[in-house]
Formats: C-alpha cells, structure tokens, sequence
C-alpha cells in the first residue's frame, strides 16, 4: 500500500536529527525536500542531521538564512537553501530553478514561501512544536517517486 | 595610490573610493551604499527585494556616484578591488563582472578581495590598529574570531556552529512581534527592559569554547513565547533578557580568546557591532582586563565597498593582479 503521510514523535534535538540521518539513508539524489515550520522547530537541526547521513560534518551546517544558498558536496551533493527573508519569491529568483531541480539533494527551509512550491512534485516535511524540546514530523509524499520514498521510510524505520 | 572598491556579495550594492599611501593607512574619498531608493527609480517601481538582478540595476549607478563623490575619474585611479565571495553566487556576480569589464576597458589592475578580510580590515578606515589584534565579526551572516595577524594572515579561532548573532537578533523580534530590523528594535526597547527578567540558556559549544551557538536561545523564546509566563511578561524585559543572553554568549568567547592569545586590542565589526549594550558589556570586560576595543562606526561596519577597497590595496600596492578569468566562489574560505 502506498503512504502518503508519514508521522512521527520526536523528543529532542537528537531524534529530530536522527531522523535526517535516517532520510539521508534513503536518498539516491535529485530529490527535493521541502521543509516548513515555525522559528525554532528544528529545520536546520534536522538538515545537519540529513547532512549527517551524506557524510558530511554537521558543524559546516550553517543556518542559511543569510546566504541563502549553501552548497555542500557529501556522498551526494546537498544544496540547503533557506527562502525566509523572501516573503514572496518565484523559481526564477536567485537561480533556484537550476538549484532544485538538479541531480543533488535541495533541501529547502521555509518552502511555503515559494510561489510555485504547492504544487511541486517533493517531499515535504513539517516540523511542529509539540513542548519544550518535543516535536511532531510529519513527512508528505508529493508525486509518485515520494509517495514511494515515504513508503520505504516508513516500512525501515517505523 | 587610489583605489576604487566594488561590493556586492549579498543585499547590497556599494562602490568607494580610497587614496592610500602606506599598507592599511588610508583616506574615504567616497563610500555609496545603494539604498532602495536607486533601485526603484531605475525600474520605476517596487520590484522584490534580494534578487541578482537588483544589483544588475544597482552597480553601475552606485559606482558613479562614488566616483562622482570622490571628484575622481576612472583613468585616474590606480586599481579596482571587488569582492569575489563569500555571498550569492548571483549577486557576487554582478560586481565581479562589472569589475572586469571596467579593469578591461581602462587596463587598471583588478584584485578579488575575501569579504570577511574587508571586514577584518575595517576598523583601519579610521583608526590606527597595531597587529597583531583579536576581531569579532558579529553580523546577519556571520558570527565568528579572528587573529589578524597581518595582511593577508588570518587565524580563524571560533564561529557560530548554526545561527548567526545577527539572524538571532531578527528572528527573535520577529518572534515577539516586533518588526525589522530585530536588532535596533531589541536594542532600543531593552533600554526600558531588565536584562535579568527571563532566565535564558546561555549556550556553550562543549569542548569548543571559542565557537558560538545562537540557535538554541531562539527556540527558547519562541517556546517561553507560548508559555502563560511569555504571554504575561513585558516586552521590554523579554528583549532586555534576550539581548543580555546573546550579548554574553557573544563577550565570553571574545574575551577567552584575547587571553589565550594575548591579545591587548579587540576589533568589534559587522552590523551587530552597532548594538549599544555589546559594546558596553564588551568594552567594559575589555577593560577590566586591560585590553581595549575598537570599532568602525556604524558605515562601516555594515556591508560597504571602502573595506574592501583598502584589503585590495594591499595587494595593489605590492605589484599583485588577478587575471580576468577570476571566479566568485559562494563558499570562498578566508
């Protein structure tokens, strides 16, 4: 059966990266992750979790609010992009297009903030405030390549 | 020697000019930083903030009216520095294309400047600095200690390991519902705040005492922000006691590293360096331990292109060019 929706409970920093290191695990390249959440949830936790799991070091994981665009070459290739100090933006700001729709893994923060993003083929990746260090993950397959994704997530780690 | 100076790594686009005589000695002619204003006159309009194709619009006028500013032509300068990266790839671009063609068209030396260098460099615009010093660079983007050793000599000691001071600063205001930007905001209202009204976690790096780390603050006031306490507590005092905590998490690290390396002189630089209470909380460790602090005023301690001119002058004056095959490199280390 194939899962759209894939929840999971997370009660520190530490299992929110965990399971970046567990997505991380199951990417073969090319995909793209959305992620949303408040300030605070966890994005970027979660991305040195994922960056983790490419190999890379977590310390060169940087909040790329002000750069935007961070590249980094691990097992695979990761572009970890952050649109929050765009209240609007389009593909074709900044380059993104070239930036998501690539053969690295794009890992976006703030994804609502792209206009085009709602109907993007992607995973998407919710992180909500659930306590003081508790979080709530919510992975949404879009299209049928992360329907699939979610499927094999689930299957393996739940 | 003069030298005009180009910067457009991330929002802004700047140009200046410099006359230099001796190695890190030299003389603002004109510093212009474009503003909004530039930008939607020549398109007529409001168009989105923080594309490249701003500074597309932005950089040639920007670099006019330094020139214009300054009195001097382009066929009398005797070179040009741009920054080559860190930045947007997009918006490092524009300034280093515009560079060449000018460095082409006029046969002037051109040399790619680090950003962080200009910002290392900065305080040399107006102050006279003896090197060795220790220099804290605290902006939007960066967070990070550094040994200036000499021109061209930099010792990274410690940065932020996920958010930059600055970027704390904003999101927490925009986590109060305070505007932007959050940081002269915070600073303003902790004026009529007490710094000692909430308890937050002052975050320390284990086993790396020189790195920062601002992420967690953060979350702890969006979580203190949902708490019945958030909801009863003064805005003034939630600022107060958030600058107060990003503020020691910021001076402790400094002051371990002036020791450590003995350093007597502490350069403040980067857009944070305008915070009121950080330079008070930071002069007065300073002292109290017999060092000083030093710090460009607020022009240019913000993105600007005469530091970047006077790190290319440097290099200008000991003979040095780069070929106009240079690159912008997004991740450039320093």
């Amino acid at each position: 059966m194939d899962l759209e929706i894939f929840t999971v409970d997370s009660k520190s920093s530490r299992e929110t990266k965990a399971w970046g290191r567990r997505l991380a695990s199951m990417l073969e390249g090319g995909e793209l992750l959305g992620l949303e959440g408040d300030l605070g949830a966890g994005k970027t936790c979660f991305i040195k979790g994922l960056a983790h799991g490419l190999n890379l070091p977590e310390e060169q994981i940087l909040s790329p609010t002000f750069t935007m665009i961070q590249e980094h070459r691990g097992r695979l290739p990761l572009y970890h992009i952050d649109l929050y100090r765009l209240e609007r933006v389009e593909l074709d700001d900044l380059g993104l297009r070239e930036y998501l729709f690539s053969d690295a893994i794009a890992a976006v923060e703030w994804f609502e903030r792209l206009r085009e993003g709602g109907g993007m083929e992607r995973l998407a990746i919710r992180i909500e405030y659930a306590g003081t260090s508790a979080r709530k993950i919510e992975f949404r397959g879009v299209g049928q390549r992360y329907i699939g994704l979610i499927a094999r997530l689930a299957a393996r780690f739940a | 020697m003069k030298v005009l100076g180009i910067e457009s790594s991330c929002d802004d686009a700047a140009a200046a000019v410099i006359e230099t005589g001796a190695p890190g000695i030299a003389t603002v002619r004109a510093s212009a930083v474009a503003n909004q204003d530039d930008i939607h006159r020549a398109y007529g309009g409001v168009v989105p903030e923080l594309a490249s194709r701003n500074h597309v619009v932005a950089i040639m006028p920007v670099i006019a009216r330094a020139l214009a500013e300054a009195g001097i032509a382009l066929a009398e300068l005797d070179g040009i520095a741009v920054t080559r990266g860190p930045g947007l790839v997009g918006s490092l671009l524009v300034g280093l294309m515009c560079a060449k063609g000018l460095a082409q068209s006029s046969g002037l030396p051109m040399v790619g400047v680090n950003h962080l260098e200009g910002h290392l460099l900065a305080p040399l615009l107006e102050h006279r600095v003896a090197m060795p010093y220790l220099a804290l660079v605290v902006s939007g983007g960066h967070t990070a200690l550094f040994m200036v050793e000499d021109f061209g000599r930099y010792r990274r000691l410690g940065a932020t390991r996920d958010d930059a001071a600055g970027e704390a600063f904003d999101k927490a205001a925009k986590l109060m519902g305070l505007g932007y930007p959050g940081g002269k905001i915070i600073d303003e209202m902790s004026r009529k705040g007490r710094p000692n009204g909430v308890k937050f976690p002052r975050a320390r790096v284990k086993g790396a005492p020189l790195d920062f780390s601002f992420s967690g603050v953060k979350t702890a006031v969006a979580v203190f922000l949902a708490s019945e306490a958030g909801a009863a507590t003064a805005r003034e005092d939630l600022a107060a006691s958030f600058q107060e905590a990003v503020v020691e998490m910021l001076v402790r690290p400094t002051l371990a590293a002036a020791r450590e390396h003995g350093a007597e002189t502490i350069v403040l630089t980067g857009g944070v360096a305008a915070n009121s209470r950080l330079r008070e909380r930071l002069s007065a460790a300073a002292a109290a331990d017999g060092r000083r602090v030093v710090a460009p005023s607020f022009r240019f301690c913000t993105d600007n292109a005469a530091m970047i001119a006077l790190a290319g002058s440097v290099r200008l004056m000991r003979g040095e060019r780069d070929p106009l095959t240079l690159d912008a490199e997004a991740n450039l280390p320093l």
